[in-house]
């Protein structure tokens, strides 16, 4: 057990306790400053964002106001760098109190805030997104304040003055002595610290009620909880308030690189209470409309909660159950000679909270040292970040931001990651790395950093593979959680994506890629084995460019149709690892078909799979597979050489000959200069894979390869060996001298953009036409037909005649069914019945890589056993349009194994259906 | 802007979208040739997330973005990555200027105009290399770069001519107009001063269909400044275009075009790109219509004479960026299949990667033909001489790559109704007489 003496004792490493802890080491006294966590994860970094102008309370709390412009001004000057001077309006909606603006106008004069009233139409040339019909809007003086920076910038100048941190150390005990109190602190690691103070000062913000407790104090504290949300970008660059009395979600905060909108205001059952309930959410977006029209299907990105203490002094008078009444100013309380409480108050208002605890400790101990906080900047160098939303690019820019970019999003780079890494005496959580960079906090949520993220931790400290694997399983899983709430419309896709890389791609679901599904009761589209009819001269619209679009479109093509393809865009095939799972699929006629026509093309010849490694180097079980992986099948016999790049980002050797090794295969990694050295941009899997294809390249990636090899008997690369060559392989075999294998890589996919190039150029040198970037957005329908579909073209929309359609629009992921946050499912082009069910909160379980799936997997179109679509009533819409692929309701292919079977099975069958009709 | 859909269509605000896929980068067509561009993904949608309106632009790279489209068509999620990219490239100019290179490259429209008269001079500079690589040098266009021929006389000349000799002063007002049987042609800046041609055969079929033909004095679209970064410029002629042709759009008067990307500057970029989504604007792009597009137009509605002679050839087609952005098909093979004979197959090429100005630029050039090397491979492979593509810029870049031969497609419909050039600037009947 160690003894620690100081002056004061600062309990919560809030804004608050890190003020306080700055102010007294200035006038100083000898301060030490402990937190169960780290720094700011307490309310100051679960709140909003607002350096408040004051303007929020001068109606109703004039005090506050003024407290908080003076604050204000102060923080904008003694650090700047925390702080983004955004500007702020309130504006009234036409559904707001109209008398309450000039009211407001008064109070915030009486509270010396300033206001400038601005006109709509100029308003919105700055804020494009703020609804038209706005009726009025004011200019106030708020800002944005990173709740972070703030703690690192004050609690570094406090460490310049002196004062020491004592980080994950719970305070457990208090107890007052003949000259102060003794602390009994609990560190994360389970040693015990006791701290000789002769002050303490409880800044535990809504926890500060059980710290007075531990002292036997009774300090009545109340919690208000409140919800944010962030969306996805910055809707405005200026905070937008609503102009009326506070309420719910009144306020737009532009924070970094996201809009944060809030807050809720619930009475909390302990300060702890993080919950977030639907309706909060939904509120929040409600109210989000009536700022900016669109709001609610724009992108939620993360939601939290924080918990406000709100003090109630004995005897305070009952002000609501919302405790939005409560004043909220703060309070210092002395309870008694070494014990000083502060708490309520706002971020905006932590200096100022700080100077008044800290004057009272100072009158307690007899030192009459002035507070000094408000006149000078905080001292050089200890504020590290620039609050403009550019500063990252523009340093990745200028190449002050050297190597590769990990988190893209959030524009992190390599070796940002490492000094991260570095500064840590244990090993961190990824989740420590996302609150020390925001890696991965931006729209892909981790679905590309984590991985690569947990190659550099497993490079920075050593760790089995498998550690690092485990790190990465841990923060995808608290991704997840933070996400969930939110997962419906553009998130719901983004996350689907993430899993679709998690579980395929990275194997990190453990069940393999192709399995029997024991539950799946075939429907007899999937059992017939009629041949297509032949279609000379039919016209065929194929809508959807994803693996079961194009296949439909081989097949009738093969039948003799005039084929047309129409996506939005191109599909899921390049975010596939490249080979097929078939699972129950794998004796059907489409795949037998679709094996036929893949056995003419050189590019993407394919073989029977077996247990192929993922990226991460865990073995899946794979149905069939193009050549190029096929030939890394896990036999335990051969000792392998996993070959990297160094410094590319989306493939890392050790990680996969690790978990390689971890499964008995003789395994070592080698990580190999790409020539000649890249110093531009990251290369993407496919600009690799382009590179390749130039036999220079290849023969001295190959020569540098045969240099390392060590007996090994195969070669595995990251699939990029050529994109358009299908020669690549077979050279750097002859070349190195051993069978050279590829294994999948992070998006975009080498082995699916070659399956796509290759099904795009046979179709196109058969006349069918491929057209990409035409949104079909209805369809025509005469009688029972579909004579034609609408294309939302530039200008006006388009009519493409056909005589049978296929609709292989993929389902949520691929846009073919759309989601919003009540629930709903809907299939935008036709107003096809979806099954999918209505609560949101059940569309996932608990945990993303669940074995089973998710039952939002098996949202899909209602079909009769011809593939047709059908109406709500449950009567096929038109006799001569089917749905193939992932559009089909009912099915679970990601879990449940046939992702590529299910496509190719009812590419073939729905087809054969639409022909016949 | 105040439904839904506007909101998550409004080009900067599409960011929202991205989920990171990386679709786009798989089908860049410049990344994969130049370590200097990180690729539409970065520059677009994850960039944006960190553009503050307003303030001085801190990112370059995106000046490799060569514009092609590519990457907004294949995003199935509705991100405008090109449209984001090429407002990026303007706030680069806002902040840091224009070079005086890319502000000459902008303004086709007027030295298409001013170098006619000499066209002799001018051409026999192009072709000189010595003056070429002294250009290249001083002003950084690459003297390998596909520079056009001057005509010698331009297309509006002739047009004010023809009109005289039949004793048309000025154009028609729209309220004169019979909407069933006129049309409005656009016939841009390349027409003008290079390829008078394809607009003389354009308004011989039209005439030929029994339209009156309209011809407004129109501006440049805007297009090349657009690209380069000089929105004031560009949305200075477009306002200009927009003014001229709201009168006709509003009587239902289709505006034609055989320059695809013109076309495509007048029904999206104005809207997309410049942000001009005022309702003149809205009601021009939605009368428009690249030339193709109308004839296959005609025929669906059955007024397209299928008269058509044979023509036994089979020609590759390349389908321009600019075309495959309006959406619209392939209209060129749809309406070439009616002619007898004639067999087309498109070639598998995202780009010719002459981007309007791109590939005039001496720093741009080699990525610019490595992008257009797959056409080069096919026209090769099938040993062809003859290319057939709806917009200028990439006749010409093909041409260069390939040495082939290349001209609009509406060449093929004059031909296969038998139209003479003789016929075509002295026309032996007054439409509608
Ligand atoms: C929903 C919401 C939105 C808000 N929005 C804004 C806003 O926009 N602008 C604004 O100015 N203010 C805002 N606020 C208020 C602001 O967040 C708080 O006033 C401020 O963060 C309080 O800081 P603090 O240091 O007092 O408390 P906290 O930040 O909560 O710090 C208390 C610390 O004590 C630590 N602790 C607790 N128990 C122990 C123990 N036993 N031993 C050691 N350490 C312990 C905790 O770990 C924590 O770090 C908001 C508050 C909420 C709830």
């Amino acid at each position: 057990m160690a003894n620690l003496a100081c002056d004061v004792l600062v309990i919560g490493g809030g804004a608050t306790g890190v003020c306080a802890a700055y102010d007294l080491a200035r006038r100083g006294l000898q301060v030490i400053l402990a937190d169960r966590n780290d720094l700011s994860t307490g309310t100051s970094g679960r709140f909003h964002g607002l350096l408040h102008s004051g303007g929020r309370y001068a109606v109703r709390d004039p005090e506050s106001a003024r407290e908080c412009i003076a604050e204000n001004r102060i923080l904008r000057r003694i650090a700047p760098g925390i702080v983004e001077d955004t500007g702020g309006v309130f504006v009234a909606a036409p559904q707001d109190p109209p008398d309450y603006a000039d009211q407001w106008v008064t109070a915030c004069a009486a509270a010396g805030i300033e206001t400038e009233e601005i006109a709509i139409p100029a308003l919105r040339r700055r804020e494009p997104a703020l609804r038209p019909d706005l009726v009025r809007a004011f200019r106030v003086p708020d800002g944005s304040v990173d709740g972070f920076d703030l703690g690192h910038a004050f609690s570094r100048a406090a460490e310049s003055y002196g004062a020491r941190f004592l980080l994950y150390h719970r305070v457990t005990a208090l107890a007052y002595t003949t000259d102060g109190m003794r602390a009994t602190l609990n560190s994360a690691d389970g040693t015990a610290v006791v701290v000789e103070a002769r002050w303490v000062l409880n800044a535990g913000g809504p926890w500060a009620g059980e710290i007075a407790a531990l002292a036997g104090h009774d300090l009545r504290v109340r919690w208000s909880r409140g919800v944010m949300i962030a969306m996805n970008i910055r809707w405005v660059n200026t905070v937008v308030n609503r102009l009326r009395p506070p309420d719910d979600g009144d306020i737009v905060v532009p924070v970094g690189t996201v809009s944060v909108i809030g807050t809720t205001s619930v009475a909390a059952s302990s300060p702890d209470d993080n919950t977030i309930e639907p309706w909060e959410v939904s509120k929040m977006l409600d109210e989000g409309e009536a700022l900016i029209a669109g709001f609610r299907t724009a992108r939620a990105l993360r939601a939290w909660s924080g918990v406000r203490p709100l003090y109630e002094p004995p005897g305070a008078a009952e002000e609501g159950a919302d405790g939005r009444g409560l004043k909220r100013t703060f309070s210092v309380v002395r309870h008694g000679p070494g014990f000083t409480s502060v708490l309520g108050g706002k971020l905006t208002t932590a200096r100022l909270m700080a100077e008044k605890a800290a004057d009272d400790v100072c009158a307690g101990l007899g030192v009459d040292a002035p507070c000094t906080t408000a006149a000078e900047p905080l001292p050089a160098g200890t504020e590290r970040r620039y609050h403009t939303l550019g500063h990252r690019l523009a340093l990745l820019e200028s190449g002050k931001m050297p190597g590769a970019l990990i988190c893209e999003c959030e524009m992190i780079t390599r070796p940002q990651l490492e000094e991260a890494i570095a500064a840590y005496d244990h090993v961190p959580a990824l989740d420590d790395l996302r609150r020390d960079l925001r890696l991965g906090m931006g729209p892909c949520q981790g679905g590309f950093c984590a991985v690569r993220a947990a190659g550099i931790l497993r490079q920075a400290r050593d760790l089995p593979a498998s550690e690092a694997v485990e790190a990465l399983r841990v923060f995808v899983a608290e991704r997840f959680k933070g996400g969930r709430p939110l997962l419906w419309g553009q998130h719901l896709r983004q996350f689907l994506l993430d899993e679709m890389i998690y579980r395929r791609i990275l194997g990190l679901d453990a069940c393999g890629d192709s399995r029997p599904a024991a539950s799946l009761s075939l429907p007899p589209w999937a059992t017939d084995e009629t041949p297509i009819p032949a279609a000379a001269g039919q016209r065929v619209v194929v809508i959807g460019a994803g693996l079961a679009g194009l296949a439909a479109a081989v097949h009738a093509v093969q039948a003799g149709a005039r084929v047309r393809v129409l996506a939005a865009g191109l599909g899921r095939l390049i975010l596939t690892p490249g080979w097929f799972a078939l699972g129950t699929f794998a004796a059907h006629p489409g795949v037998e078909a679709f094996r036929r026509w893949a056995a003419g093309q050189d590019l993407i010849r394919l073989a029977e799979g077996g247990r192929l490694p993922s990226l991460l180097g865990i073995p899946r079980t794979v149905d069939l597979a193009p050549e190029g992986l096929a030939a890394g099948a896990i036999d335990g016999a051969t000792p392998v050489l996993i070959v990297g790049f160094a410094g590319w980002r989306d493939f890392d050797a050790a990680l996969c000959s690790g978990m390689l090794a971890a499964a008995g295969v003789s395994c070592r990694a080698v990580s190999i200069d790409l020539p000649p050295r890249h110093e531009g941009w990251d290369l993407s899997p496919t600009e690799l894979a382009h590179r390749f294809d130039d036999p220079a390249f290849r023969a001295e990636v190959a020569q540098r390869v045969r240099a390392r090899l060590n007996g090994e008997a195969r070669v595995g690369f990251p699939a990029v060996l050529g994109l358009h060559d299908p020669r690549v392989r077979a050279e750097m075999a002859a070349w190195i001298g051993v069978p050279v294998f590829e294994v999948p890589t992070l998006t975009p996919s080498v082995p699916g953009t070659r399956l796509y190039n290759t099904l795009k150029r046979w179709l196109l040198r058969q006349g069918a036409q491929v057209q990409v970037g035409h949104p079909v957005t209805r369809l025509i329908v005469e009688g029972d037909r579909v004579t034609g579909v609408a294309v939302a073209s530039a200008g006006r929309e388009t009519i493409f005649p056909g005589d049978a359609f296929i609709l292989a629009t993929g389902g949520l992921y691929g846009g073919g069914l759309l989601s919003d946050d009540r629930g709903h499912v809907w299939e935008p082009i036709a107003g096809l019945a979806v099954m999918a069910g209505d609560d949101r909160t059940a569309w996932f379980r608990d945990t993303l890589l669940d074995p089973a799936g998710h039952p939002v997997h098996t949202f899909g179109l209602r079909v009769d056993e011809a593939l047709r679509p059908l109406n709500e009533t449950g009567h096929p819409v038109c006799a001569n349009l089917t749905v193939a692929g992932h559009a089909l309701g009912g099915f679970s292919p990601l879990a449940g194994g046939y992702d590529e079977g299910l496509d190719l099975a009812s590419a073939y069958a729905a087809v054969r259906a639409a022909l016949q009709a | 802007m105040s439904d839904l859909l506007h909101l998550l269509e409004n080009t900067p605000f599409t960011s929202d979208l991205c989920v990171k896929c990386n679709i786009c980068t798989a089908h860049c067509t410049v990344a994969p040739h130049t370590d200097l561009f990180p690729g539409p993904k970065h520059v677009g949608p994850q960039a944006q997330r960190m553009r503050q309106p307003g303030a001085p632009s801190v990112d370059h790279s995106v000046d490799y973005c060569s514009g092609c489209g590519i990457c907004t068509l294949v995003c199935p999620h509705g991100v405008r990555v090109m449209e984001i990219n090429t407002q990026a490239k303007a706030a680069m100019v806002e902040t840091h200027g224009i070079s005086l290179r890319n502000w000459f490259l902008g303004r086709n429209e007027v030295w298409g105009r001013l170098g006619t008269p000499f066209a002799p001079l001018l051409n026999f500079g192009t072709g000189n290399r010595v003056l070429r690589w002294a250009a290249e040098k001083t002003f950084r266009v690459s003297a390998r770069a596909p520079l056009p021929r001057w005509a010698g006389y331009t297309f509006r000349g002739w047009w004010v001519r023809r009109q005289a000799r039949r004793g048309i002063r000025g154009e028609k007002a729209a309220e004169a107009c019979d909407p069933a049987r006129t049309v409005v042609y656009f016939h841009g800046c390349a027409t003008n001063a290079y390829e008078p041609h394809v607009g003389r055969t354009a308004i011989a079929v039209l005439e030929h269909l029994g339209f009156e033909v309209i011809v407004p004095p129109l501006r440049c679209c805007g297009l090349p400044m657009q690209s380069n970064g000089d929105f004031k410029a560009a949305r200075h002629y477009a306002r200009e275009n927009v003014a001229w042709l709201e009168p006709y759009a509003r009587r239902g008067i289709p505006i034609v075009g055989t320059a695809a990307s013109c076309m495509m500057a007048l029904k999206g970029d104005y809207i997309h790109i410049l942000n001009m989504s005022d309702a003149a604007t809205q009601a021009v792009a939605a009368g428009v219509w690249d030339f193709m597009e109308f004839l296959r137009h005609l025929h669906t509605i059955g007024r397209l004479d299928t008269n058509f002679r044979r023509i036994d050839r089979r020609l590759p087609y390349h389908a321009p960026c600019q075309l495959k952005a309006h959406g619209i098909g392939r209209p060129a093979l749809d309406v070439l299949a009616l002619i007898p004979g004639l067999e087309m197959e498109e070639i598998d090429a995202d780009c010719c990667g002459i981007c309007g100005t791109y590939g005039f630029k001496a720093e741009k050039r080699a990525i610019s033909e490595a992008v257009g090397q797959p056409i080069v491979e096919h026209v090769r492979a099938g040993g062809h001489d003859q290319v057939v593509c709806d917009t200028e810029t990439c006749r010409w870049q093909i041409r260069s790559l390939t040495g082939a031969e290349t001209f609009h497609p509406v060449m093929l419909i004059a031909e296969a109704y038998g139209l003479r050039m003789a016929e075509i600037d002295d026309p032996p009947r007054q439409p509608g007489a």
